[in-house]
């Protein structure tokens, strides 16, 4: 019960949230690189997480894709 | 309201129309105590097909040496008797800091990406990744659905599959299942992977948006570390065994994510990720940056990451009962903490050109520390 809970936490939020209207053309700043989630270089998002799959037993959460290694 | 109508068009193009770009970089990672380096440079295509199908491309490859520390077979000689000294050799487990190895991985992924008449998106990807010893396959789909007609809150669903060929070395192994220990030679195992994963986006004001997902991934096959080795005691004498792990595992968890541009120049981002799996790891991730527009052009990152992991339930940094089914030394399963320190930095060097650096110092509460370095260019077309 306590681990679907906190599996249900993300949607709870985004869900009990104040939320605005926004417009299309007021989404000039969720186009900027600084609000992506690989910020203002996507490749290096790309080896954080392959150096974090090597040294790390979390081996899931990553982004759907990236592909596997034998990671020494 | 005529000039409100071209506003949605040109914002409608500029997210229609994203410019196609090919970027290079390159990584250092070095691990302290002459562990492992790893030098990798990397190209990305990004190109757009019209407006309504995108093709990105990425391609890696890395060279990594150095030394991960295991139990090797050592030789120790021991002397008695004091008129007439007799030697006798015997061969015992020592925890060896520098079992050496050089190899090099290149990975290759594909990812296309279709925007339908109602602008939800479906993509397909691919990526294989060669080593000399694993080879890894994976499929890879997501769909992306807007709820809403003015595109502020989002599902997106995901799904892949990799299928991983592993060469055992068998010279020194005594993992029967997967070699032939009396012949030496090498023989591959294989394991499976499907993940699959589930989110929610919500843009929440102007400046703000959040997003929230769950997560699921099965494994099933060889998963144990061909290279690694522990250590079984019977009270009598110490005998060396393959690292060896359950055939199976079930991993799942969930993240949440919240940006914000507090200021026109000023961004910050956290992100959690609580991660479980029925080998016993629970793990919490906290991740968070700064971003600062210091110019039109140069643009500063600050990152702290705080990772926590538990334990395997068949982990142990000792020797095993006889009678254990599960033995891994692996300190990579063993209950530790790290911390990521990270300063990086864009500077647009003409419209069209832009380069970026970045400079990482990762400690584990385990004996690894390392550093890592990459340096990239980005030309927009």
């Amino acid at each position: 019960m306590k681990k679907v809970l906190f599996l249900v936490i993300p949607f709870l939020i985004t869900g009990c949230l104040h939320i605005s209207d926004v417009k299309p053309w007021e989404k000039g700043t969720h186009a900027k690189e600084t609000m992506k989630d690989a910020g203002i270089d996507k490749m290096r998002m790309k080896f954080d997480t392959h150096i974090y799959y090597s040294k790390e037993a979390t081996k899931a959460g990553f982004g759907i894709a990236g592909g596997g290694c034998g990671c020494n | 309201m005529q000039l409100k109508y071209s506003l949605v068009a040109l914002a409608c193009i500029a997210t229609l129309s994203a410019e196609d770009s090919i970027s290079i970089s390159y990584l250092q990672y070095d691990e302290d105590n002459n562990r492992v380096s790893v030098s990798a440079p990397a190209i990305a295509i990004q190109k757009d097909f019209g407006k309504d199908y995108t093709l990105d491309v990425y391609v890696v490859s890395d060279s990594v040496s150095g030394a991960t520390p295991t139990y090797v077979e050592e030789n120790v000689v021991a002397s008695s008797g004091a008129t007439s000294v007799a030697t006798t050799t015997s061969v015992v487990p020592v925890y060896n800091q520098s079992n050496e190895f050089d190899e090099v991985r290149n990975a290759y992924t594909l990812n296309l990406t279709k925007r339908l008449e109602n602008r939800n998106e479906i993509s397909i990807g691919t990526t294989v990744s060669l080593e000399s010893d694993y080879y890894s396959y994976e499929l890879s789909g997501g769909y992306l659905q807007y709820l809403d007609t003015a595109k502020n809150r989002s599902l997106n669903y995901g799904l892949s599959a990799q299928f991983n060929e592993i060469l055992v070395y068998c010279a020194s192994s005594t993992d029967t299942e997967v070699c032939d220990a009396s012949s030496g030679s090498s023989e591959a195992a294989t394991s499976i992977g499907i993940g699959t994963e589930i989110g929610l986006s919500q843009i929440l004001d102007k400046n703000s948006i959040i997003k929230g997902s769950l997560f699921l991934k099965y494994e099933d096959g060889y998963l144990s570390n061909p290279y690694l080795k522990a250590v079984k005691d019977d009270g009598v004498s110490l005998t060396l065994e393959s690292d060896q792990r359950p055939d199976t595992r079930l991993g799942y968890g969930a993240y949440l994510s919240y940006k914000n541009a507090f200021r026109d120049n000023q961004t910050f981002q956290v992100d959690y990720r609580l991660y479980s799996d029925d080998w016993g790891i629970l793990s919490n991730t906290v991740n968070t940056k700064y971003y600062y527009e210091a110019t039109n052009d140069l643009t500063l990152g600050f990152g702290l990451r705080y990772y926590k992991q538990s334990e395997a339930d068949f982990y142990q940094e000792g020797y095993f009962e006889p009678s254990a089914r599960y033995l891994s030394s692996d300190e990579r399963l063993s209950d530790f903490s790290a911390v990521t320190y990270t300063f990086e930095a864009k500077y647009n060097i003409t419209d069209k050109l832009s380069t970026n650096f970045s400079y990482n110092s990762y400690d584990q509460s385990t004996d690894l520390s390392a550093t890592y370095y990459t340096l990239g260019f980005k030309y927009k077309f």
